[in-house]
């Protein structure tokens, strides 16, 4: 890195882009799962910490479902958060946990709006080793509706990441065609949020130039295929 | 319409209800009669005082049949020519039960009519004067009626045994198909409670999820409360204003350059023009798959009469061939349309409002030929979007500043007070981050405003143009503060006033080097400029 000149650059505000990471603490992800799945989130705190501009950039929100739904991080630069510790308790409310991912965005946004600045589209990240259990028959249709009408109209990015066991064809329902859900390789979570963090950044750095569309980069060191029938 | 049913069948019921009391009492009389006819022959050993009641006796029977005769006038009228005791079972069981219950009366009527069919009825009336005769008479005429009545009530009683199975089973089917519509109606009453039990179980789940929902709907919005800052959330538009303007006083206040600053910067002999400028590929074209070039172009060059003319293009990223078209943009097709223009018309010092409206007059005219110039020189089957590109123009002396644009990027200068300022504010689409290039016929409609151009008059020592993947790192260009956002659009000090002073320091001789300073600086000059994903130009002069 070499500045002849000396100067030094201004620090700007930096358009915040959020990130809410909805994640299922049911019971079955009790032991390996949710101790690799802690790992991590902890990879992700810490690529953004690293990057100046990430880390004034990007906010971070954590919210777990199981039997419950928690907001256990509200929408924050990582400076000013803690990690929480991840509990494993009970059956999957995922139909709530999205519910509150929403509601916390679309409060968020109204907050960016608000103050008159400008913001990247943000992002959900549903990462889940079942299937919802709150869902009634018909209602995982009515869920995905919601999603897809939220994502062709631009509001935000939904990506569902499906670990062991994880019901795909449930998490398809889910999905819009553009994000199709991914299967994890075992429990490579440190992989994926390393590559979950490049995307974002790319997304909002093509923003930044005002293309149409962006290529992500490749999964391959973390997602494997999976058959939906 | 089950309930239409019941009236039908509930009168079914009551007629034959009437039918069978009816019955009831003929039956009653007819076992009465019965029981009247055995007992004058118990009482003919008994002694004529008990005559009298067996004469009162017939004169009751005939009271009542008298009675029942006159009930029976009109089918009795009907049916006098009929012999009483031919066995007639018509089909008609009223007539029938006329019959058999006129059998005996008829006797009585026959005796009133002149018609004598029986000698002994006559015989009977006669001797009704005579009460010593009539035990005898009517003993013997008792005798004939219980033989006729054995014969005739045998007929009636097989008469009347069918007629109360009939109306037995009338009342019966009637009463039944009454108790069948009581208990649809019991049954469907039941069912009915029993939805409405559910529905008020449903109900109940509802106003229980609503409750919960409206629980979250309370939480979130105090945890959006407590997300934005103390104090009230909600700012007004005069004192987002105020605050704005607040800021960016603040801001250019610490901004300017303190007289020891300056002074090192220039002298009365300054009067050479120093540019450099160099574009670099953003990472996220290094990144990308194919690898994109950078879309990124500028042009330097000395004009006549001493004015310089500085060009940024910045290509669109989505558009195919966007770094083609900045080039030819920047380094052909614009130097073209410049070069040959003599500037100084353009200047009228008494008359700004002249000034401008000429220069604004010019800017258009100079962009729709650029235009139109592009269309000429791309291949006839591409489309002229794939080639869209933003334009910054900067002409300048020591003393004007003639420019214009189309689209984002910056440009600022610095004047002998030591002040930074912008030179025009970027234009964008609309408040996302859609951005306006040359290509887009829109920007040439009257009322459009997206072309910016303007005449400055200052004393300027540095001019600089950049495209905005250099603004986060040299420019003041988003501020948060007291929950307002601003853009302050105010040149660095911190970025500049470093190079300026190094520029003024390297000995002519070694000018060149500074070229090669530049390029590095504008690749890895700092992580935030390394890291930057968008193309990055910076064109700097300097008045040395």
């Amino acid at each position: 890195m070499s500045n002849f000149f000396e100067s030094e650059g201004a620090s700007n505000y930096e358009q915040k882009s959020l990130c809410i990471l909805l994640l299922d603490t049911s019971s079955s992800m009790n032991g390996r799962n949710i101790n690799s799945l802690s790992d991590g989130v902890e990879t992700f705190y810490s690529e953004i910490v690293k990057d100046p501009v990430l880390s004034n950039r990007l906010e971070l929100c954590i919210i777990s479902y199981d039997s419950n739904v928690k907001i256990i991080q509200q929408p924050s630069l990582v400076e000013n958060i803690i990690l929480p510790q991840l509990h494993t308790n009970g059956v999957t409310s995922m139909g709530e946990g999205i519910e509150n991912a929403i509601d916390v965005l679309e409060a968020r946004k109204s907050w960016y709006k608000q103050t008159g600045q400008p913001y990247y589209r943000p992002w959900i990240i549903n990462i889940t080793d079942g299937e919802p259990t709150d869902m009634r028959i018909n209602g995982i249709d009515a869920y995905g509706d919601i999603i897809r009408r939220n994502v062709d109209e631009k509001n935000f990015f939904f990506f569902n990441i499906g670990v062991g066991d994880a019901n795909m064809s449930a998490l398809q329902l889910l999905s819009s065609s553009q994000m199709p859900p991914a299967k994890l390789q075992g429990l490579k979570f440190v992989d994926f949020f390393q590559w979950l963090s490049a995307s974002i950044q790319m997304v909002n750095a093509s923003s930044d130039r005002g293309d149409n569309s962006v290529n992500l980069p490749s999964p391959s060191d973390w997602m494997q295929g999976f058959k939906v029938s | 319409m089950r309930k239409n049913l019941i009236f039908p069948f509930a009168i079914l019921f009551l007629v034959s209800c009437s039918e069978i009391t009816d019955f009831i009492k003929d039956e009653t009389e007819n076992i009465s009669k019965k029981g009247q006819q055995e007992v004058p022959f118990d009482k003919d050993s008994i002694t004529p005082a008990e005559d009298k009641t067996d004469s009162t006796d017939p004169s009751e029977t005939v009271d009542i049949k008298d009675s029942t005769s006159k009930t029976q006038d009109s089918t009795a009228c009907k049916t006098p020519s009929e012999d009483s005791t031919a066995q007639n079972h018509s089909s008609d069981n009223s007539s029938k039960k006329v019959q058999g219950k006129l059998a005996p009366t008829n006797r009585l009527q026959n005796d009133k009519d002149s018609s004598n069919q029986e000698e002994k009825p006559i015989e009977r009336t006669n001797e009704e004067d005579s009460t010593d005769n009539d035990s005898t008479l009517i003993h013997e005429k008792n005798n004939e009626l219980s033989a006729e009545s054995k014969i005739l009530p045998v007929t009636s009683e097989e008469e009347t045994f069918f007629d109360t199975i009939l109306y037995l089973s009338i009342g019966l089917i009637s009463l039944l198909g009454l108790v069948l519509i009581v208990f649809y109606q019991f049954s469907m009453n039941k069912v009915l409670q029993n939805k409405v039990l559910s529905i008020e179980n449903n109900l109940e789940k509802l106003q229980k999820q609503l409750d919960e929902k409206s629980i979250q709907i309370k939480n979130i919005s105090s945890q959006k409360n407590e997300l934005t800052s103390s104090g009230s959330t909600i700012i007004g538009k005069e004192e987002k204003e105020a605050i704005t303007a607040e800021i960016i006083h603040q801001l250019n206040e610490e901004n300017r350059l303190t007289k020891d600053e300056l002074k090192p910067l220039f002298s009365a002999e300054s009067n050479r023009w120093l540019t450099l400028g160099h574009s670099a590929i953003g990472l996220n074209h290094l990144k990308s798959n194919p690898q994109l070039p950078c879309q990124d172009s500028f042009h330097i060059e000395e004009l006549k009469s001493g004015w310089n003319l500085l060009i940024v293009c910045d290509g669109a990223g989505s558009a195919k061939k966007s770094d083609e078209g900045s080039k030819i943009v920047s380094k052909i097709i614009l130097p073209n349309l410049l070069r040959d223009t003599d500037f100084t018309e353009f200047i009228d010092n008494k008359n700004p409002e002249g000034e401008n409206k000429l220069w604004a007059k010019f800017s258009i005219e100079t962009l729709k030929n650029a235009r139109n110039e592009l269309l000429n020189q791309i291949p006839s089957q591409d489309n002229l979007n794939d080639y869209a590109c933003t334009v910054i123009v900067a002409v300048f002396n020591k003393h004007k500043i003639l420019h214009f644009n189309v689209g984002d990027g910056r440009g600022g200068y610095l004047n002998r007070e030591g002040v930074f300022k912008p030179i025009f504010v970027p234009t964008n689409g609309d408040e996302s981050n859609s951005t306006v290039f040359l290509t887009s016929d829109y920007i040439f409609k009257t009322s459009s405003n997206l072309i910016t151009n303007g005449v400055i008059y200052d004393n300027i020592i540095s001019v600089f143009l950049m495209s905005d993947g250099m603004e986060d790192v040299a420019y003041l260009c988003s501020k948060f503060e007291k929950n307002v956002f601003v853009d302050p659009n105010l040149p660095f000090k911190k970025f500049f006033l470093p190079i300026l002073e190094k520029i003024k320091g390297m000995p002519i001789d070694k000018e060149g080097i500074l070229n090669e300073h530049w390029k590095q600086l504008l690749e890895k000059g700092s992580k935030a400029i390394e890291n930057q994903p968008d193309d990055k130009t910076l064109v700097l002069s300097f008045l040395k």
